[in-house]
């Protein structure tokens, strides 16, 4: 890629720190250090708990 | 309102830079984590359930009767209620500063959090997902309430899921959970149609590879049974190689840094400039008015056209529906029951609706998403970037923007119309439908894109600065 592709993408993301998928969804990229900090780990380990429980639910009955 | 706002959990952000092959690695983790969930059943959920969000699988992701059974569907709406009240100003917060920020992905975190409860609940007291009577006999003496109440506190817990990978595969991850999933739902659809060997409409099985093979086997008439396959076939990589061409098609800006001699840079006004949201936006519209007519004609009122089960057969209805697949306007095919004229009405009608409705809300998206000429121009001129051989000056940068990005908006909105309702038309592989065909062929350009900027950074740190990171 040319150095002047680099520096086209470089003023869109300039703007404020927003970043868009596909048109749908808007994030900000600013967090609050009030907010309350979840893991990644704990994120995935808590969906898939949650998948195995329900899974073995329906297996039992 | 604010330390609420302020306060509302969220994932812990990476600090500092994550590498590619790290980010490569949620991304995969959480891809198969939301497959494995797709396939987790909803406890106490009965056999004669049914899919009320049926029509938008595609675009919301999910499972029906899974625990992700809504998808992203509280999150993308959430979001776009959010940034059309922001796009007009109703909520007052000013976006360009980081509090205004933090107040704004503080609101739709609660509105998403509003949204599962307000989506999950209709699936339950509406009936479309019914809890299993034995269930309830075995573990609630026979409370049907108490296993409904499980069923969509499950559907809660599954909302809260999507949004909590949504937020890892965004921030650790590569592109974002929400284009993850569309993609990964479209993905499986298109690999099911050329796989699948179940039988269907017909005694060969619906998949075009088992379809083609047992055909042949048969000694059936190919024409008869595969045409509308093969033409499925090229609907669908016709459609895939326009997207890329059309993702790819844009007219370049050229710009030159202030003070920074020797740095120059381009502004890509794409010719899918709006994305293909504003399709979205127009089937909805379609389907709601079509359940308008169908809630007259469910308490008896029939003046704008009948209903069977939820398929309009004659009147204003008819013709206003959107033909979905080959199978509803071929007449020479099968017999429709309609005279040619109408079916050709319903055609014209279906196209006028989407291409002008694609060009009015593609240019209404523009100014709500913030992509328009006077956003535009002030964030080029924030960055100390002006085009050469002009005065470094808002108006005239927001002047000269004007001449490009409202016509290549209406342009792109336009096509994008055509493309959806050809796709329709001509069918396409798998049941995934045009809008969603468009909208994952649109994301993975992107997400091809954006690997491509990592690579970048990965082997020139200091580019990071230039990307907008760290």
């Amino acid at each position: 890629m040319s150095k002047t592709n680099i520096i086209g993408m470089a003023v869109k993301n300039k703007g404020g720190g927003m970043v868009s998928s596909a048109g749908l969804v808007t994030y900000y990229d600013s967090e609050d250090k009030r907010s309350l900090h979840i893991s990644p780990k704990l994120v995935l380990v808590f969906a898939a708990a949650i998948g195995i429980i329900i899974a073995v639910l329906n297996h039992i009955f | 309102m604010e330390p609420l706002l302020a306060a509302m959990p969220a994932v812990r952000p990476p600090e500092g830079h994550v590498h590619f092959k790290n980010k490569l690695l949620w991304t995969v983790a959480v891809l198969i984590l939301y497959f494995l969930l797709t396939n987790v059943q909803v406890f106490g959920l009965s056999a004669d359930s049914s899919d009320w969000l049926g029509m938008y699988r595609a675009i919301l992701a999910g499972a029906s009767g899974s625990i992700v059974h809504l998808g992203i569907g509280p999150i993308v709406t959430a979001s776009i209620v959010l940034q059309l009240l922001n796009g007009a100003d109703l909520l007052g917060i000013n976006t360009r500063e980081p509090r205004g920020q933090v107040m704004y992905m503080g609101l739709q975190k609660l509105l998403i959090l509003v949204m599962i409860v307000l989506e999950a609940a209709p699936n339950v007291i509406g009936g479309f997902l019914q809890p299993d009577a034995n269930i309830a006999l075995t573990l609630f003496g026979g409370s049907l309430a108490t296993v409904s109440f499980l069923i969509f506190l499950q559907l809660c817990i599954g909302g809260l899921i999507i949004f909590l990978m949504d937020e890892v595969v965004t921030k650790w991850g590569v592109g974002s959970g929400v284009g993850l999933f569309i993609v990964a739902g479209v993905s499986q659809g298109l690999i099911n149609g050329f796989l699948n060997w179940a039988a269907v409409q017909d005694a060969y099985p619906v998949g075009f590879f088992p379809r083609l093979f047992a055909i042949i086997a048969d000694g059936a008439n190919l024409m008869e049974y595969f045409s509308l396959d093969i033409l499925a076939l090229i609907t669908t990589v016709f459609i895939f190689g326009l997207v890329v061409y059309a993702e790819s098609t844009r007219i370049e800006i050229p710009l030159a840094h202030a003070t920074v001699r020797g740095a120059r840079g381009r502004f890509p006004v794409k010719l899918i400039y709006a994305s293909v949201l504003p399709m979205i936006l127009v089937r909805v519209l379609q389907a709601n008015w079509q359940m308008f007519g169908l809630f007259l004609n469910n308490i008896g009122i029939t003046f704008l056209g009948k209903f069977e089960g939820q398929t309009p057969v004659n009147g204003i209805m008819y013709v206003t529906a959107p033909i979905n697949s080959p199978n509803d306007w071929m007449w020479w095919l099968t017999d429709l029951g309609h005279p040619v004229w109408e079916v050709l009405l319903r055609m014209g009608i279906d196209l006028i609706v989407m291409v002008v409705g694609g060009a009015i809300f593609a240019l209404f998206w523009v100014k709500t998403a913030g992509l328009d000429s006077s956003h535009v121009a002030r964030q080029i001129q924030r960055s100390g970037m002006s085009i050469p051989g002009y005065r470094r000056n808002e108006q005239v940068l927001e002047r000269y923007l004007d001449r490009y990005i409202p016509r290549v908006t209406v342009i792109g909105g336009v096509a994008v119309g055509v493309l959806s309702v050809l796709a329709n038309y001509l069918g396409v592989i798998g049941a995934v439908g045009g809008t969603g065909l468009l909208l994952t062929v649109s994301i993975i350009y992107r997400l091809y894109e954006e690997i491509a900027n990592e690579q970048i950074m990965e082997m020139y740190p200091f580019m990071r600065s230039f990307f907008g990171k760290e």
